[in-house]
């Protein structure tokens, strides 16, 4: 191990040891969904949660609180590496834009959603951005223009089509991760690569299916929305799981790699596509333990354990019994 | 050489009259707004109660918010359009306040030339498409390509995984493509398809992120090859119109920076007047004013209007608020201000620090960074900051560099070379700190015990005029704690000099003044006369005392101890300059020994007056400061023109 790597991540493997330490634990999930105090118990853990709320409140002060904890990670870095991580830090952001969308969209009665931007990014403007009710405003809250041109092609658009603006979104955070990679030293290369292969083969079947059992559009579309750089799932691959009938592409996942995460069971595939990545990243965290795997690692535990809290909480407040059995077989099913 | 005193003026006056009273006063004086709405709603404005002041009283029981009536808004619009598109920045100028301009004849000539600039951009904007085909090679008969009757084209820009995708699917695609070329890493693709596969063919184009490139028909006919010239014919003639605009607001200098003073002062009015109060006939306004402009401000705004002033000191203030601190020193002090200020902003009711700080920190710096030569480099950058950049650091350095270079004399240092100066004065008044050093410790450890018992009696005084007497009298820097440390030293004394001080006479007075110290509480309660001695438990108390008494003895020791760092700064500055000249000796030759004056000079410069610097301020603030210094006072903030 050169000298230089365990100069540069020594600090952040620390920092993300000490870190990962304060993330909840499965028994702490068991509690959270059988506790009548949930606020009381939340508070335990995370003392500045405000005492009462609802879930927006909530959500934004897991944002702040997580968004405190690893956003001076980037000051231990320098250079090529603090890029890295500020195409990382775009993945939270980016599922805040998504959601945003997914509320224009819809028109429901959802309130607006939280956003708590990184002041490292600066790719969003936050008060324009809570304000947005239209397209348009949300476009003019966009700072980064790839975001504003995905956002302002939705509202050219004269039917809905989601999936457009959010595959757009995971290309541009592929593209640009996947773009830096020539600056980083050989083993973080390596890592960032084999990171970015497994989800984006994970997220185009995911995308394949979905596009193929949920939306009328042609596979040629299917194909093009693809995301690049799929480890064991190649262009020509991708092009030709296009092309096949449901049945056909069910077939084909079932005798490879990923059966496991895609069984046929729609309910908790979104926790085994995050299990099996956290898998991935945690195996690579055990073969180069200076490196960036730790940080890519436990990036992805905070990303979960968020959206697991928001999980808890909003079945609270639905105090729905079945969505309470359905959503334990799915919190903190990624470990 | 003090702290400024203050006094609060509560004004009433006719609510027209606001505005110019404030003006004036805001541009003449120096005063600090209080937000008087605030003391009227908590019942504590102070107002003489006369026979002529009735009906001014009875509507203090209505006071409400008072709205500025400005221009602020009008002028500022009228200001961002005139300089819309420049980077032309108007600077303040109170003399124009007074004038009037027509702005008539300029505001015409620029919407001219912004008229032209807008024509520009637009055509600079349809030109751009066909910019690209010309970096490409490339030329399409656009206008006949318009006229296809049965297909139709795009052209723009796909990303390269995108484009790859394309090509992979290409026969089954509803459009012919072909690449033109690249444009700032992005694929550039014409797409030919007919116009009845034209939704499908949107799709596709959606799914590869297409970015069209929209050609103006107004230019179909232009030869693309010829765009870039065109661009930068544009790009010249918006130059030269922006170069005369900038000529254009030279010219009229004085009259935007008197609308951009008249805007700023309006703004700022508008800003204060939240800490006004109106009611019905009146307006209530509340300042802090320095003591010794009472007069001439209640002359000014009575001279303007007829208004009941009541002038009031910060004691009859205090239920409202406490007095902000004003340091007013000599031009001699003044730049120390900033190094006391970073510590913490003085209580109004305290002695100034400032000049026994900028004595001794001068004093001490000069002494451990005593050099002719660097003093005098440190001095002229001071000098250039103030002159050049306004800097008010440079004042600081021009006065830490003139010690430098009194003592530096008196060391016969100059830039590191001894004896220069002494070959050239002769007389024997020379002091070298390499051949005195047990001299020199001694002395840096007495000069600190003088500047210690100096803090105390700031001490003293500052506790007497905050009305502490307990803490003058008995506390640890108080009299009790300046008499605990004289008779320690006396004590001590014997051990340095050759002087015998009775045992009998010293140690009693210690312990007494150590017990007057340990018992200030319960003796402070008792001639008091409050119901009980101790504040917390006996048991509390005494074990609280003893950590207190042992800190007292260590810090006195540690406090006079460690001013034996000026001496070793002092010697270390020595020590540097013969380490440089052995390397100097090592590399040889005259080429050795200039580099490596220079170098060392430098490196010492920067460096080791960096860090004595830091350690000046550190024995001050630490040692000094905290045998005296009350603080946490609030900063005098005079409502003044700025230009951000």
């Amino acid at each position: 191990m050169s000298l230089g790597r365990v100069q540069r991540h020594a600090a952040v493997v620390s920092k993300v040891q000490a870190l990962r330490g304060k993330l909840l634990k499965p028994v702490d999930y068991a509690k959270a969904l059988q506790t009548d105090d949930l606020i009381g118990l939340l508070r335990q853990w995370y003392p500045d949660l405000p005492a009462s709320g609802g879930i927006y409140e909530l959500e934004m002060a897991f944002m702040r609180k997580f968004q405190e904890e690893i956003e001076p990670i980037y000051l231990y870095y320098t250079f090529a590496y603090r890029e890295v991580l500020k195409r990382i830090f775009m993945r939270f952001e980016i599922e805040r834009v998504k959601r945003a969308l997914r509320y224009l969209t819809t028109h429901d009665e959802s309130p607006h959603p939280p956003i708590l931007l990184s002041h490292i990014l600066e790719h969003v403007d936050e008060e324009l951005f809570q304000k947005a009710e239209t397209y348009q405003q949300l476009a003019d809250a966009m700072k980064y223009p790839p975001y504003r041109k995905i956002v302002l092609s939705m509202k050219a658009m004269d039917e809905d089509r989601l999936f457009h603006a959010e595959m757009s979104l995971d290309k541009e955070y592929f593209r640009g991760l996947v773009d830096i990679r020539d600056k980083l030293d050989p083993i973080d290369r390596e890592i960032l690569l084999e990171a970015v292969g497994v989800h984006v083969d994970m997220l185009n079947l995911n995308w394949i299916h979905r596009a193929k059992a949920t939306f009328a559009i042609t596979p040629e579309e299917i194909f093009n929305y693809t995301l690049s750089r799929g480890k064991r799932i190649g262009i020509k691959q991708q092009r030709a799981l296009s092309y096949l009938s449901l049945k056909e592409l069910d077939d084909w996942i079932a005798h490879s790699a990923y059966h496991t995460v895609f069984d046929g069971n729609p309910l908790g595939q979104e926790a085994r596509i995050e299990g099996y990545l956290y898998r991935t990243l945690r195996a690579l965290e055990k073969a180069h333990p200076m490196s960036l795997a730790p940080l890519i690692s436990y990036l992805h535990e905070v990303e979960y354990q968020m959206r697991d809290l928001d999980m808890i909480v909003e079945a609270r407040d639905y105090q729905v019994d079945i969505y309470h059995e359905l959503l334990g077989k799915q919190v903190g099913a990624w470990r | 050489m003090a702290i400024e005193k203050m006094k609060m003026l509560n004004i009433v006056l006719p609510k027209q009259d606001v505005y110019p009273v404030l003006r004036q006063v805001s541009l003449k004086e120096r005063v600090e707004m209080i937000d008087a709405q605030r003391a009227i709603d908590e019942t504590s404005f102070l107002l003489t109660a006369t026979v002529e002041n009735a009906e001014v009283i009875q509507e203090l029981a209505e006071v409400g918010a008072y709205t500025m009536p400005t221009d602020a808004d009008r002028l500022s619009d009228q200001l961002a359009a005139i300089l819309v598109g420049t980077n032309w920045k108007p600077t303040l100028d109170v003399t124009s306040l007074d004038k009037t301009y027509d702005y008539t004849e300029l505001e015409q000539q620029l919407t001219s030339y912004n008229l032209r600039l807008a024509a520009i951009e637009q055509e600079r904007q349809a030109l751009r498409p066909y910019a690209i085909l010309a970096e490409l090679g490339m030329d399409m008969p656009l206008d006949r390509m318009a006229q296809m009757e049965y297909l139709t084209y795009r052209v723009g820009l796909i990303h390269p995984a995108s484009y790859q995708r394309l090509r992979l699917n290409a026969e089954n695609i509803s459009a012919m493509f072909l690449r033109l070329g690249t444009y700032r890493r992005q694929e550039v693709c014409l797409f030919v398809y007919p116009k009845i596969l034209e939704t499908e063919t949107e799709r596709i184009l959606l799914s590869v992120q297409f970015d069209e490139i929209v050609f103006d028909p107004m230019f179909y006919a232009i030869d693309a090859g010829t765009t870039p010239t065109r661009l930068r014919a544009l790009r010249a003639e918006a130059e030269e119109i922006s170069r005369r605009k900038e000529s254009l607001l030279d010219l009229h200098k004085e009259a935007i920076d008197g609308l951009f003073t008249k805007a700023k002062l309006d703004k700022q009015l508008e800003e204060v007047a939240a800490m006004i109060g109106q009611s019905e006939n009146f307006a209530y306004l509340s300042m802090w004013v320095p003591a010794d402009r009472v007069e001439p401000i209640t002359q000014m705004i009575r001279s303007m209007s007829e208004a009941i002033i009541g002038a009031y000191g910060s004691a009859e203030a205090r239920s409202i608020e406490h007095a902000p601190t004003s340091l007013k020193n000599n031009r001699l002090f003044r730049p120390f201000e900033s190094l006391v200020l970073m510590y913490d902003v003085p209580n109004y009711h305290e002695l100034d620090p400032t000049p026994f700080f900028a004595i001794a920190y001068t004093v001490l710096f000069g002494a451990m960074f005593g050099d002719l030569g660097q003093g005098l480099i440190i001095l002229l950058a001071g000098l250039l900051m103030v002159h050049k950049w306004q800097m008010a650091f440079g004042g600081l350095l021009v006065r830490l560099g003139a010690a430098s270079m009194i003592f530096g004399f008196f060391y016969d240092s100059l830039f590191g070379f001894e004896h220069v100066i002494s070959a050239i004065v002769g007389w024997p008044i020379f002091f070298y700190p390499f051949e005195n050093t047990n001299l020199v410790l001694i002395a840096a450890i007495m000069v600190g015990l003088f500047l210690l018992i100096v803090g105390y009696g700031y001490g003293i005084i500052n506790k007497y005029k905050l009305g502490d007497i307990d803490g003058m009298l008995l506390g640890k820097t108080g009299l009790a704690g300046l008499i605990l440390f004289l008779s320690l030293l006396l004590s001590l004394l014997p051990m340095v000099v050759d002087v015998s001080v009775p045992s009998f006479i010293t140690w009693p007075v210690v312990i007494i003044s150590a017990l007057l110290i340990v018992l200030k509480e319960p003796i402070g309660n008792a001639l008091r006369k409050e119901d009980r001695l101790f504040d917390q438990g006996l048991g509390e108390f005494l074990t609280e005392q003893l950590f207190e008494l042992i800190e007292t003895f260590l810090s006195m020791f540690s406090n006079g101890l460690s001013f034996i760092r000026v001496g070793a700064f002092t010697l270390s500055h020595v020590g540097l300059f013969v380490a440089f000249h052995t390397l100097a000796d090592m590399i040889g030759g005259a080429q050795g020994a200039v580099s490596m004056a220079i170098v060392g000079n430098l490196l010492i410069i920067v460096l080791e007056g960096l860090v004595v610097f830091i350690q000046g301020l550190r024995l001050m603030y630490y040692e000094l400061f905290s045998k005296y210094f009350v603080g946490q006072g609030r900063r005098f903030k005079a409502l003044k023109l700025e230009e951000k």
